[in-house]
């Protein structure tokens, strides 16, 4: 690798880094299963170096890259995922946007959620890491604590709203919300 | 809060594969006409996102970050000179500092270096650009405390700015001295992440914020230099970096606006000069009086791998 290669990719890192949480999040609101989003998201980061223009400045690749991105969910749904329900045009502009918009605070809540998951009692503290370590199926899982797993599911969701109301009160009291 | 439940359950049944297709239909619904339930999800999904990628040992992210204020004894003065009445943060940047707290390889270092709420009757405000790092400078502006309409974002005063002579747009800005900032080290990158608050004194009509920042080689002595005669635009062959961010209200829109931007602070980077805008875009509607607050500008040093910007 010469010089300006290594610039250039050093530069491409730079940016694909500043973004890369927001993209991850607009591609998962569009397919909402995750192990997808994460294969589009590959997908995209690919796309995104392949394409890399070192003359862009950072506003033009984050709008390039969420473009890339859009286009990479529906290329998708187009080969692999056509019976699912995707979202029109118009919904997928205004998640697009509401991600752009909301990228500042929505990073401060990812930074609030490991305090705030410590905060959670230790049953449902563990539950979470469980629940969310990587290749854990659900149904297996509910199996193990001999429950349902719409039970799971739904002690899991009280959790995040739980979390979301925790993240909201952390970022109040550090003047970031 | 029972309509708030009834619409997370049907994000949770989405996510969880239990929807119906009359499910999706109402989301797809709510998600293009309810604001407020789209920031919701998005949120949901955030939460769910970072679930994902949580440490296994909670507790080693927090200690890993060293989050501010750092104590004071973890920082040694090279030089003192902060003006009295500056209402910079703990750590003013016109006093250099030179960081001897030993840091970790995973650390990641958020260092206040600006934290401006205009309350100190004193600020240095002057009608040109800057000529040091402790004044704010550009288009005519004053301090003011709330006006009966219109409170403080933060505190209880704020910046009333006005339109150029010859823009519909009033420029502030502000230098900042990076030579006295932390360096990043290998591995790492060196950012500082800006956020500043607007609001029109008249709304009715389509706003424009923006909030710009730029490196330079030159010290902050020699920016002044740089600026003269020469618009933003064409600044890019002065500086190292630069980022921008820029908003357009619809006219509708009333309450502080909220605009943030993150720029990579080079080595070679000797000053920085944060630059926010306002007014409206329409050069014909009369020119009004424009509000700025919290403005706050952080120093993040973080592992290339760990990189979070704001």
């Amino acid at each position: 690798m010469d010089e300006s290669d290594r610039e250039q990719h050093d530069q491409f890192l730079r940016f694909f880094m500043e973004h890369e949480d927001a993209l991850r999040l607009f591609v998962r609101s569009l397919l909402f299963d995750q192990e997808e989003a994460r294969d589009v998201m590959q997908e995209v980061a690919v796309v995104l170096w392949r394409k890399f223009d070192p003359a862009m400045d950072n506003q033009s690749f984050r709008r390039w890259s969420f473009g890339v991105a859009r286009m990479e969910v529906l290329s998708f749904r187009r080969d692999r995922a056509r019976d699912r329900h995707s979202f029109g045009e118009d919904v997928v502009e205004l998640l697009e946007q509401s991600v752009q918009q909301e990228a500042a605070s929505l990073e401060c809540e990812r930074d609030a959620l490991s305090r705030c998951v410590n905060k959670l009692p230790q049953a449902q503290r563990e539950l979470v890491h469980t629940a969310y370590e990587s290749g854990v199926k659900i149904n297996d899982l509910a199996n193990e604590l001999g429950c349902t797993s719409m039970a799971l599911y739904k002690k899991l969701h009280r959790i995040r709203i739980q979390l979301m109301d925790c993240t909201r009160k952390e970022m109040a009291s550090e003047g970031t919300a | 809060m029972k309509q708030k439940d009834t619409q997370f359950e049907l994000i949770r049944r989405c996510l969880d594969n239990e929807a119906t297709d009359d499910d999706f239909i109402e989301l797809e619904t709510l998600l293009r006409e309810d604001a407020g339930f789209r920031r919701d999800y998005v949120r949901y999904l955030n939460v769910d996102s970072g679930l994902r990628v949580l440490p296994k040992e909670p507790e080693a992210e927090s200690s890993n970050v060293v989050s501010q204020p750092l104590q004071f004894w973890q920082w040694r003065p090279l030089v003192t000179s902060a003006a009295a009445g500056v209402a910079l943060g703990l750590f003013c940047a016109s006093v250099a500092w030179a960081i001897v707290v030993p840091r970790d390889a995973s650390e990641r270092l958020i260092l206040p270096v600006l934290s401006e709420s205009f309350e100190e009757p004193a600020t240095t405000i002057i009608d040109r650009f800057p000529t040091s790092t402790e004044a704010w400078g550009g288009d005519r502006s004053r301090i003011v405390g709330d006006v009966a309409e219109h409170q403080a974002a933060d505190g209880n005063a704020m910046l009333s700015l006005e339109s150029g002579k010859d823009s519909n747009l009033g420029y502030l800005q502000r230098i900042i001295d990076v030579s006295v900032l932390p360096l990043a080290r290998e591995g790492e990158m060196r950012t500082l992440d800006v956020v500043a608050s607007f609001l029109a004194d008249q709304p009715g009509e389509q706003e424009r914020y923006t909030l710009r920042i730029a490196t330079f080689k030159e010290s902050p002595s020699e920016i002044g230099d740089l600026w003269e005669g020469v618009a933003w635009r064409d600044m890019d062959g002065n500086t190292l970096t630069m980022a921008k961010s820029a908003l357009s209200t619809p006219g509708t829109e009333e309450g502080w606006q909220t605009i943030s931007a993150v720029v990579d602070v080079p080595e070679s980077a000797r000053s920085l000069v944060i630059s926010l805008a306002a007014g409206r875009l329409n050069v014909e509607a009369p020119k009004t009086p424009h509000y700025i607050d919290d403005v706050r500008a952080n120093l993040v040093i973080a592992p290339l791998s760990k990189r979070k910007p704001k």
